[in-house]
């Protein structure tokens, strides 16, 4: 991801010393990374830490960049691993979160007006359906599907940050699609059509 | 996982490429020519993308959520900024109990009430005494006092040398500290001090012999002449004796 000032030239900075070009990696990164996390992790508060922690991590780890991979493959590794940490620490938390994430936010949105109140539960229920699906898949099809819808990377993009060859990098994408498709079943091709 | 355990086509690479719009314009004629007649490709692409889609809208939604939060999350930045003085006011009398808001009322009238008396009192002040440093920082000013002080220096030598010639003081005054070696101005500063005590002049001198005297000193113009006059006054006032 190139910018007008690279990355690489502002880890540089923050290597000799500039204290505010690590905050400047912050702010380039937090909105995508946090995309990452929540995708990961379905839960924004687990993102959210997730986040934190993945730039705390990167921080204290500034030293050990060596320049060999870009910045943003780098921050997305250590997203990634931040991601199953935390998903190991909770494993059987996914389910009943999801649950208690689909209740609270039902009420944070406005229902569109031309919606009937039983389109939108309806429509609630699908993109909960497909949120716990996505959050069901093992972690290496989950953050490449994640990679790909939430922080729209390019499959070579995906596989620099994964260090995966680009065939590796398609042959998950579909495999997890697919495992999506069955996992979905019950909702009628019509109920997945979102408008 | 059944869908792709039946016969699934060798291109799934180029399907996923093809469904994600990352086939460059030949690869994706190609493919297009293949899906035509590959039903396998055809009915994955068909099903595969209302799940793309489903996805989509999750994803839309959360970060509608990310939206939401972070205007919530702003409030808060927005409150660290420094509170104006009358939101912190206004703060401060929401969550104090009624008794000290009674008393912070009664304490801010109170204060009121000083601070504008203290401020009468000062413009009041400051009116009465607007006038005087200038006018004592006229040069005129200070050039009559020159002229004065040293119009009632020589008189002062005069009146002392004709007592003195007439009869010898008990004591010695101001006016003989003068011959000792002072300055007539420091003498006469003394002398501001110490009122000249009338029965040690025991014989004033009269009106003429005043006006004699300053024509001879050829000091005093005419419109001094009051001075003289003032002068000859405390001579001849009373002791307080």
């Amino acid at each position: 991801m190139e910018t007008v000032t690279s990355d690489e030239h502002i880890v540089e900075r923050a290597l000799t010393g500039d204290t505010d070009a690590f905050g400047e990696i912050v702010r380039r990164w937090e909105r995508r990374i946090f995309t990452l996390t929540y995708g990961m992790l379905g839960r924004e508060e687990d993102a959210r830490d997730a986040t934190q922690e993945t730039f705390l991590a990167a921080f204290k780890g500034l030293r050990a960049f060596r320049g060999e991979a870009k910045v943003s493959s780098w921050l997305h590794r250590i997203a990634i691993n931040q991601c199953i940490t935390k998903q190991r620490r909770a494993k059987v938390r996914s389910e009943s979160a999801l649950e208690d994430e689909e209740d609270r936010n039902s009420g944070q949105f406005a229902a569109p007006v031309d919606l009937l109140p039983a389109r939108v539960a309806e429509g609630q229920e699908r993109i909960a359906a497909v949120r716990r699906a996505v959050n069901s898949l093992p972690t290496d099809l989950r953050q490449v599907i994640v990679m790909k819808e939430f922080e729209e990377l390019t499959f070579r993009q995906i596989a620099e940050v994964l260090e995966l060859p680009l065939s590796t990098v398609k042959s998950r994408l579909y495999t997890a699609l697919k495992q999506l498709e069955m996992r979905l079943q019950k909702f009628s091709d019509r109920d997945l059509e979102i408008r | 996982m059944s869908q792709e355990n039946a016969q699934p086509c060798e291109r799934t690479e180029d399907l996923v490429s093809f469904l994600y719009g990352e086939l460059g314009e030949a690869e994706r004629r190609s493919f297009e020519q293949h899906r035509a007649n590959c039903s396998s490709c055809d009915s994955e692409i068909r099903a595969l993308g209302p799940i793309r889609r489903s996805i989509v809208a999750w994803r839309d939604q959360s970060l509608g959520i990310r939206t939401e939060s972070e205007v919530r999350n702003s409030i808060p930045a927005i409150g660290e900024q420094p509170r104006s003085a009358l939101a912190a006011l206004r703060g401060f009398f929401d969550l104090s109990p009624l008794w000290l808001k009674g008393a912070t009322a009664l304490a801010t009238v109170l204060f009121c009430l000083l601070a504008g008396v203290g401020a009468a009192g000062l413009l009041e002040d400051s009116g009465n005494a607007w006038i005087p440093p200038v006018a004592v920082s006229t040069p005129h000013w200070k050039s009559e006092a020159d002229r004065q002080r040293i119009i009632e220096e020589e008189i002062q030598k005069r009146l002392e040398a004709v007592v003195a010639g007439m009869n010898q003081p008990a004591h010695p005054t101001p006016s003989s500290e003068v011959r000792s070696g002072q300055t007539p101005a420091v003498a006469l500063t003394e002398r501001k001090n110490y009122p000249i005590p009338n029965h040690e002049l025991r014989k004033p001198l009269t009106r003429a012999e005043r006006e004699r005297l300053a024509a001879d000193l050829r000091l005093i113009p005419d419109e001094d002449e009051d001075l003289l006059q003032l002068l000859g006054d405390r001579i001849e006032r009373p002791s307080p004796r």
